[in-house]
């Protein structure tokens, strides 16, 4: 059951007049760690929640070859981990984690259960009461109680976003690392866009209920397939095209279209590189000093603009293009 | 919305007692009601409200310093009085009158040792003192808990950082972070008061309530439609009181 | 220091009274006048009102199951939708004066018989209680994630009550079922209403104590009620901290 591929196709929720999900049809590869990234609102929450059966979807969810819409939560086998842990506060961590071990014998789940507790790195946290737990170990032991009665996929609801920033990276490695070692499917979701770029084998971007793009971090980053998609994984320049589609005349090589279908082109920082000679000329207007480079503000043909470089001197900088 | 329905329909049992037994009765009574009978029971309305109101505040006045305590800790002492408080809790007005008249009666247990007190327990402040015994405990416990939810201690350092003095800054923060709590807790001492008669009962020979009155009208048994009208008057400022109070909140 | 020294002083004007009252029982005591009543105070009142305080012992018990079953599925309701119309409507027992319901209810139900009308009343006024404080554990515990977890992990909707509703709910509906017992134990407002020869309570017959007997035979007649009804208060007061503090 583990490492299989999920599929989600055509997958809709409804809530009274609002459409929360809208078609969205996706795939997760086996055993691997795939993100779902997207802004606050953008239903993420609510995908996992269908997969999982707990809120009522139309389409289909497939794990492998097997149709998991239809079923109810107990028949998915979907582990899930949420934001505050959600443990049982009558149990201690052992109670917790074997909860769902209920069906096997008694050897076996007591087998499992050591098993998990080692893999999370929650051996000795296995009397403790819930209450005495920090945040890290709360979300460690949530993990393992997902894990335990080995889940066909994964399911992890922005699991160390209530942490301190500081925990946070550390937690994060940490269960990613349980993760990826049980071999199991896993979806993770994030609204923080260096998170998902990192932590990602596969990604899926989403924002209105609709999905925007999937794909490797690096290939949703480089070719984006709209203008929010870009937008979501990293400082992004949009700039409504003229009527003869170019900018001031120049073409542009990257155009994508925006939710309403305009087209725009889009640039990152990276792509803008200061020389001394050629290119075009950029009007210069501010500058930020980041260490190692100065971050430079300005306008290209009336539009604004950002971009990496030396600091400026004057008024002026050229500029060129970098396509890929 | 059959989704509705069924998350619902747990409920329906509870709903339907509280229908069965306390709206649709009072509907009733309220069609059957004698509207020139209303007047009959303003004068004894007016004692219950000027008797609960004074009650309630006193009772909130002198919970305050008390329930301020409890708020701010834990620990054995504060366990203990809080046992303390929870024996009166459980007195009907009666047990509260009978402790008064072995008190203050005619021949009580004060009189014997303070001349001038005996026959207090059927006077005013007898009546006063009685209502105020039972109201005590609840708003103790009552404003304990909505204090908790303030946090006085830190709104005030952060005031008085600021340069405010002491008085100003129990005007300008104790005050207005205090006063929902003790609205709320008056007008719940008020409920209460305006419901017990246990004590008029027993001590009040010549200050009539409101709920004293309907039980004279019942026990009379010749215009049942006055004792409804008056309940129902009762019931109506009962109602009437909760929802000025929830609106203030 | 204010605040422990007041309450110190509370404490000592709220017990006070009902040692003076209690103590009326002694013989010789002062202020407790002539016992009229012949046998010691005592034995005079379990002769003559024992059995009402058989009977309100009964109802308390009867009256604190039954809020129980009506009134729990009513707050898991409550605290999973929030609804403030459903609170609203459940709270009419508390907002209601208890003799205007005891007019309304004898008018309607009058004809019931016996004590079945009387514990019905009692369940009446004790439900608002058993509600919201079921209502405030489910909301505190934040029990629909709980279920739902439970679901994930693989229970059907009636395992995952028994698995996790029911040990989260374990201790508030204790101290509900103390506290309604406690509540129905002294409830007067209503009863005195209703109280007919044959469906008369312990606190109905403490008003006839209190008015037509001897100070001794009252003071007798109140310990007699203080006896269940104060460790019940305290019970009650100990398991709903603790369900507070689990919450």
């Amino acid at each position: 059951m583990r490492g299989l591929p999920l599929e989600v196709r055509g997958l809709g929720v409804v809530a009274g007049d609002a459409r929360l999900l809208d078609a969205v049809t996706a795939a997760a590869p086996g055993g691997a760690v795939t993100v779902l990234a997207g802004p606050s609102g953008a239903g993420k929450s609510t995908l996992l929640q269908a997969i999982a059966g707990l809120r009522p979807h139309e389409g289909h969810v497939v794990l492998g070859d097997v149709r998991l819409d239809g079923r109810p939560p107990e028949g998915r086998g979907v582990g899930l981990v949420f934001q505050h842990g959600r443990l049982f506060p009558f149990l201690d961590v052992a109670g917790n984690v074997a909860f769902g071990l209920r069906g096997r014998g008694r050897a076996e789940a007591e087998r499992r259960l050591d098993r998990v507790l080692a893999l999370c790195r929650a051996e000795h946290l296995r009397d403790r009461a819930i209450d005495s737990l920090s945040g890290g170990e709360r979300q460690r032991v949530a993990l393992a109680r997902a894990l335990a009665p080995e889940p066909g996929v994964l399911l992890l609801d922005e699991p160390w976003s209530a942490l301190d920033a500081t925990l946070r990276l550390e937690v994060a490695t940490d269960l990613l690392r349980a993760v990826r070692g049980s071999g199991t499917t896993a979806v993770v979701v994030t609204h923080d866009r260096v998170e998902a770029l990192t932590l990602a084998d596969h990604l899926w971007l989403i924002d209105r209920g609709r999905l925007l793009q999937q794909g490797t971090p690096e290939a949703c980053y480089r070719h984006p397939a709209t203008v929010e998609a870009a937008r979501l994984l990293g400082e992004v320049m949009a700039w409504p095209l003229d009527p003869d589609g170019t900018i001031g005349g120049q073409p542009v090589p990257r155009v994508l279209r925006d939710v309403r279908g305009v087209r725009h082109a889009v640039l990152r920082p990276e792509d803008l590189e200061p020389v001394t000679t050629g290119g075009f000329r950029a009007e210069v207007a501010g500058a930020s000093f980041l260490g190692d480079r100065w971050r430079i503000y300005g306008t290209i043909h009336g539009r604004p603009a950002t971009w990496y470089g030396e600091k400026p001197r004057g008024k002026h900088q050229n500029l060129i293009l970098h396509t890929e | 919305m059959a989704e509705h329905a069924r998350r619902t329909a747990a409920a329906w049992p509870a709903v339907a007692w509280v229908a069965l037994g306390a709206v649709v009765p009072l509907l009733a009574l309220a069609v059957g009601a004698a509207p020139g009978a209303v007047f009959q029971a303003l004068p004894a309305l007016g004692r219950s409200l000027a008797l609960s109101l004074g009650v309630a505040a006193g009772a909130v006045l002198l919970a305050l310093p008390s329930a301020a305590w409890l708020a701010r800790g834990n620990g054995r002492w504060r366990t203990l009085f809080r046992a303390v408080l929870t024996v009166p809790l459980t007195f009907s007005g009666v047990v509260v009158g009978f402790l008064f008249i072995v008190l203050l009666g005619r021949a009580g247990a004060l009189p014997r040792v303070l001349p001038f007190t005996a026959g207090w327990a059927y006077g005013m402040v007898g009546l006063l003192l009685a209502y105020l015994y039972f109201e005590i405990p609840r708003a103790v416990l009552a404003l304990e808990g909505a204090l908790r939810t303030v946090d006085l201690a830190a709104l005030d350092e952060a005031a008085a950082v600021l340069g405010a003095g002491r008085l100003e800054r129990v005007r300008r923060v104790h005050w207005p972070l205090l006063r929902p709590a003790l609205v709320e807790v008056t007008g719940l001492a008020f409920s209460v008061s305006l419901g017990s008669y246990g004590v008029a009962l027993l001590l009040a020979h010549r200050f009539e309530i409101l709920p004293v009155a309907i039980y004279e009208q019942w026990a009379g048994l010749d215009h049942p439609e006055v004792a409804a009208t008056f309940a129902v008057v009762l019931a109506a400022t009962g109602g009437l009181a909760n929802l000025v109070l929830q609106g203030r909140r | 220091m204010i605040g422990r020294v007041w309450s110190a002083v509370l404490a000592v004007c709220l017990l006070v009274p009902v040692l003076v009252a209690a103590v009326t029982v002694v013989p010789g005591v002062p202020w407790a006048g002539p016992t009229s009543e012949g046998t010691g105070p005592f034995a005079y009142v379990l002769g003559l009102y024992g059995p009402y305080w058989l009977r309100s012992a009964f109802l308390a018990l009867g009256v604190g199951g039954t809020a129980l079953l009506v009134g729990t599925p009513a707050g898991v309701v409550l605290g999973r939708t929030r609804s403030r119309v459903l609170r609203a409507w459940l709270s009419t027992p508390l907002v209601v004066p208890g003799i205007a319901l005891a007019v309304g209810i004898v008018a309607l139900w009058g004809a019931v018989r016996g004590l079945l009308l009387l514990a019905a009343a009692h369940v009446l006024v004790v439900l608002p209680l058993v509600v919201r404080t079921v209502a405030a554990a489910v909301q505190g515990a934040d029990l629909d994630a709980l279920l739902q977890q439970a679901r994930v992990l693989g229970e059907s909707p009636a395992r995952a009550w028994w698995r996790v509703g029911v040990p989260v709910l374990r201790r508030p509906l204790l101290a509900s079922l103390l506290m309604a017992a406690a509540v129905s134990w002294g409830e007067f407002n209503v009863t005195f209403l209703l109280a007919t020869p044959d469906r008369a309570t312990f606190p109905a017959a403490l008003y006839l104590a209190f008015t037509t007997n001897s100070l001794p035979v009252g003071g007798a007649a109140l310990v007699l009620f203080l006896l269940p009804v104060v460790p019940l208060a305290w019970l009650a007061q100990a398991v709903g901290g603790e369900a507070r503090q689990a919450a």
